[in-house]
């Protein structure tokens, strides 16, 4: 069965990458025209590139934060990936995002490119090399929410998941067979839950 | 902790590649879809494409080919050298991860400053002229915003130009030009770079990136394994 997924940009460059990701999966990807489909719509996946303040200027000007709240409040299949899962946050530095993930974002002392191994007692994701590409990060594991972990000259957030909803730090997009593993994951099993 | 990437790097010019590469298992080696794919099959960590054009070659054919690969290529794809802030949009469009930008000339740096505003640091790598100026061309480049220095070596160039440039950022840096075996590839990763980029082997020699991979796993570098897809 083909599954719709709302694709919310916040910037022009990646988004290519995913929507041939989800493609492979045999997902139909389209662009939410109005904050009532990001709010109601089945499967929705948030990315994103640039500056943080820019991303989120961008959805608000689209009237898009609060149906993005609203939807991960109600455990609806979202999947947010890189400057994605950051907008999720309460604050990065000065400014507000999402709020829908309790905790903050911060600069890394070095930007984190490359292939890293996905680790986690408790979460759900399989361990595995995934592709990040960041210079941002959050640190500590969200109240109410399983994170994987990689290493970056010390333990950062990988992933953040809870029911449906999975942040994502690194690129499933990017990450050859073990991200497209992740992403029909979560449009075949996780939805079914 | 990330691990060292293995780069190949295709030169592309009028929708073909500039030189065939000459591993079996391809109908077309001058085909860019079906090298670089054949290159994400062998456990390439993310392909880097370079325009080769002349004022009278057809750019779009190269967004085209950018397009095409992007649809089936589930890797890091990095495409350059931007000239212009137009192209390098039209490039990430069509499906690049990141872009690089000749950062030498004074017009470089403007140019790399313009795409980090947009695009964010990581998504920009800044190609750096090896020799006795890298280290502060680099360090620039970093001060600007560079995600990544791809440091362009020359012949022969070794430890002794690689290190200082790594000495100097905290970005990573990327080698090209002189880190076509394994054993230069170690060089390099034993210098500090994080990835290194091959071009030229693939078109002399009968060689797969998985070769070159297992051969670096022998000699102990810390590399994705070739199998890992």
């Amino acid at each position: 069965m083909s599954r719709r997924v709302a694709v919310v940009r916040t910037g022009r460059a990646g988004s290519a990458s995913l929507l041939a990701a989800l493609r492979r999966c045999g997902a139909e990807p389209f662009f939410p025209e109005n904050p009532g489909e990001v709010e109601a719509t089945t499967f929705l996946a948030l990315c994103g590139a640039g500056p943080f303040g820019q991303a989120m200027a961008a959805l608000e000007t689209a009237g898009f934060v609060e149906p993005l709240r609203t939807r991960i409040e109600y455990d609806r299949p979202t999947i947010a990936i890189g400057l994605g899962m950051h907008l999720l946050f309460e604050t990065c530095g000065t400014l507000g995002g999402i709020a829908a993930v309790p905790g903050e974002v911060g600069q890394l002392p070095s930007p984190h490119i490359g292939w890293n191994a996905v680790e986690g007692e408790d979460a759900t994701l399989p361990e595995g090399l995934a592709y990040f590409c960041h210079c941002m990060a959050t640190l500590t594991e969200p109240d109410g929410w399983l994170a994987s972990w990689a290493d970056h000259g010390g333990p950062i957030v990988a992933a953040v998941q809870r029911g449906t909803v999975l942040g994502s730090q690194f690129h499933p997009e990017l990450s050859g067979g073990y991200g497209e593993r992740i992403l029909r994951t979560w449009l075949m099993e996780w939805a079914s839950w | 902790m990330v691990k060292k990437r293995v780069v190949p790097c295709l030169q592309v010019r009028s929708g073909r590649a500039v030189r065939e590469v000459k591993f079996e298992g391809l109908d077309d080696p001058g085909d860019p879809k079906a090298v670089l794919l054949a290159f994400q099959a062998h456990g390439a960590d993310e392909v880097y494409l370079d325009q080769f054009a002349g004022p009278e070659d057809d750019i779009g054919l190269f967004v085209s080919v950018l397009e095409s690969v992007r649809e089936e290529l589930a890797i890091p794809m990095t495409v350059g050298a931007a000239s212009t802030v137009d192209e390098a949009e039209s490039w990430f469009m069509a499906g690049a991860d990141r872009v690089s930008v000749q950062f030498d000339p004074p017009e470089g740096r403007d140019l790399l400053t313009r795409l980090v505003a947009v695009h964010g640091t990581e998504r920009v790598v800044a190609k750096v002229s090896g020799g006795s100026a890298a280290k502060v061309v680099a360090a620039e480049a970093e001060r600007l915003g560079a995600g990544e220095i791809l440091l362009v070596l020359a012949n022969g160039d070794g430890r002794d130009v690689v290190s200082p440039v790594c000495h100097a950022v905290r970005v990573p840096v990327a080698t090209l030009g002189a880190t076509e075996s394994p054993q230069a590839m170690l060089a390099a990763f034993e210098a500090g770079a994080a990835a290194a980029l091959a071009a030229t082997v693939f078109a002399d020699q009968v060689v797969t990136v998985a070769d070159i991979k297992r051969r670096l796993v022998s000699l102990g570098a810390d590399v994705r394994p070739p199998n890992d897809l």
